[in-house]
């Protein structure tokens, strides 16, 4: 039970490791930008690398924060249908949808995780201000989506329900 | 072959219409509907890999960039009390005046609206602070639920706006001038609303009795002004000045926002460190699951115009009628059906593609159609049956409330919104003015 056990533990650090490296994304987008505009208005020249970072902080805000997102049910979700059913209907169309989800993260994530490999070995960069190697593009999409497929796949395993997880408040 | 589009189409939007409505995710079911349609269309399982091609290429994009920043803005106006604090100054400067709270709602709601840019944490926010109070003072439900639902809706059109960037984003469409278009729509708009309250109260002087506030005396009135509402103003200026004035981008001019929004929590010395957390939490939570559903909708219009159902449309459209405002309507019209049945971001999603071509080929100024667009989802947020602002604004409704109440509550306010679609067809100019100035 203990390499279980371990495993657990290291998956979740992983998850919630991610999860501040969305919020660490987001605060980072604030800092570079506002800094980017205040070299400028003081006369020094911005760093160029600016743009390309923050346009690489949207990607990874959006994958690292995704399977936090499934853990708490906070994905957008439409539950008109669904909440008017109870006991086994719902159960069943529950973990229909969770096996679908799964399935549909675990393939976008193969797919990710191939083009991350292809652009490992091709050593190609992707050139946007700033020189970046172009696997770090579809990297987080690959860890975000295998992730999010290991989430639904809790979902699907045990008794949680991803219509019932919700815990943050949202502003939206 | 005529039918072949259609067919298409149809299986597109059906299908993630379909998955969503029975509880799927919406990020899923773009993308279950996407990666099968890229398996069928695309090659196999090279169509898969350019889901994640597109997915990165849509992302990666710095227009998006306000989208995070803009909520950032609001959240921490929310959380760090601020909000609040323009609100109190607000009550304080009105006088005695019938249906007060009911034109407080309207005026606090365009304020908020330009600070957060979030529709659906407006009405939360107005009816939290406002129906208890209306309800103590006897205001009829109509009195206290209409503006909330109406005044609610006004942070999806006044800068600064998430779902405007998204916008024109998604719709390749210029996002300084789209924020600019909304706001003098947003302004026009909340003076309808003002109209609105005053004509109930005109007609029924007891669905909004008139009460005897705390009386300030004009000095107190003029710190009020200056301690709590010109700083506020003075952000809305930062925002949209920098923008109309050519000095910044919108995403610089977004993190400005930020900045200016924590340097007053800190001047107020209401900013702290467990307000900032949970400003960038939810900032992440809301952008995090509406960037999910980008990478989940990457292909959809280059899959539509592969599979030859924009063309089919687009052909198919403007065969309907050579009247472009009848196709206007019939485009509306679809978008309120869409607006009725799902959340903004898929219903922007999934029109996009298809209407913004075919308002472009019938010579509509992309902007302008922005707006227009824009407003048939501000009035899907009142529309039944899962207008979202119904049911939030239902659940701060006083205990029996039923939803045809509130239903009847929001529908002068959707009449406003009519009137003023109806301004934008005739004078463009109101969307168009203030973007020809940049």
């Amino acid at each position: 039970m203990r390499p279980l056990r371990w495993l657990w533990r290291g998956y979740d650090a992983l998850v919630t490791a991610a999860w501040w490296g969305a919020i660490l994304c987001a605060a980072a987008m604030l800092v570079l930008i506002l800094a980017d505009v205040s070299l400028r208005i003081l006369g020094f020249r911005p760093p160029a690398a600016t743009i390309g970072l923050v346009e690489y902080s949207l990607l990874y805000l959006a994958m690292l924060s995704a399977p936090r997102l499934v853990r708490e049910g906070q994905h957008i979700v439409v539950e008109t249908v669904i909440g008017a059913l109870s006991g086994w209907p719902r159960l069943i169309l529950e973990k229909t949808i969770y096996a679908a989800a799964a399935a549909t993260c675990a393939v976008l994530g193969f797919a990710a995780w191939i083009l991350t490999a292809e652009k490992i070995e091709s050593g190609t960069l992707d050139l946007r201000g700033i020189d970046l190697p172009s696997w770090l593009l579809p990297a987080p999409i690959a860890l975000g989506c295998a992730l999010c497929a290991i989430e639904f796949l809790r979902f699907l395993l045990t008794r949680r329900s991803f219509y019932t997880a919700r815990g943050t408040e949202t502003i939206l | 072959m005529s039918g072949d589009w259609a067919l298409t189409l149809g299986l597109f939007i059906g299908g993630i219409v379909g998955l969503m409505m029975i509880g799927v995710p919406v990020a899923i079911a773009f993308l279950i509907v996407n990666m099968v349609a890229a398996f069928v269309i695309m090659r196999g399982f090279d169509g898969v890999m350019q889901v994640v091609d597109n997915a990165t290429d849509l992302l990666t994009s710095y227009i998006l960039a306000p989208v995070p920043l803009f909520l950032l803005m609001g959240a921490l106006f929310f959380h760090t009390g601020l909000a609040h604090r323009m609100f109190t100054a607000l009550d304080q400067l009105l006088g005695r005046l019938p249906g007060r709270l009911s034109f407080l709602t309207v005026i606090g709601g365009t304020g908020f609206s330009t600070l957060t840019g979030s529709s659906l944490a407006n009405a939360a926010m107005l009816g939290s602070l406002l129906v208890p109070e209306m309800q103590k003072r006897g205001y009829k439900p109509h009195m206290s639920l209409g503006p909330i639902l109406g005044t609610g809706g006004l942070a999806i059109l006044i800068p600064p706006s998430a779902l405007i960037v998204l916008l024109g984003s998604v719709a390749q469409v210029d996002v300084g001038k789209l924020l600019l278009a909304g706001v003098l729509p947003g302004l026009v708009l909340a003076v309808l609303y003002a109209a609105v309250i005053g004509l109930q109260v005109l007609l029924d002087p007891s669905a909004a009795p008139a009460y005897e506030p705390r009386r300030a005396s004009a000095a107190e009135k003029l710190r009020i002004v200056a301690v709590n509402i010109l700083p506020m103003l003075a952000i809305i200026v930062v925002v949209v000045g920098m923008i109309v004035g050519g000095l910044a981008t919108p995403t610089e001019s977004a993190a400005f926002g930020v900045a200016a929004v924590i340097a007053l929590a800190v001047l107020y010395r209401s900013m702290s460190v467990a307000a900032a957390m949970k400003s960038l939490t939810s900032t992440v939570v809301v952008s995090g699951s509406l960037f999910f559903i980008l990478v989940g909708s990457a292909v959809f219009s280059q899959l539509l115009a592969f599979s030859g159902a924009s063309a089919g449309f687009l052909s198919w459209a403007t065969s309907l009628s050579s009247d472009r405002y009848l196709l206007l309507l019939f485009m509306f019209l679809v978008l309120l059906v869409l607006g009725m049945f799902m959340d903004q971001v898929s219903m922007m999603l999934i029109a996009v593609p298809v209407l913004f071509p075919l308002a472009v080929s019938l010579g509509f100024d992309p902007v302008w159609f922005g707006i227009v667009f824009l407003m048939a989802m501000e009035m899907s947020l009142t529309t039944p049956p899962f207008g979202l602002l119904l049911f939030i604004v239902k659940g701060m409704a006083p205990a029996g409330t039923k939803l045809g109440q509130v239903v009847s509550a929001a529908f002068p306010f959707l009449v406003a919104d009519a009137v003023l679609v109806l301004l934008l067809v005739l004078f463009p100019a109101l969307a168009l003015w203030l973007p020809g100035q940049m």
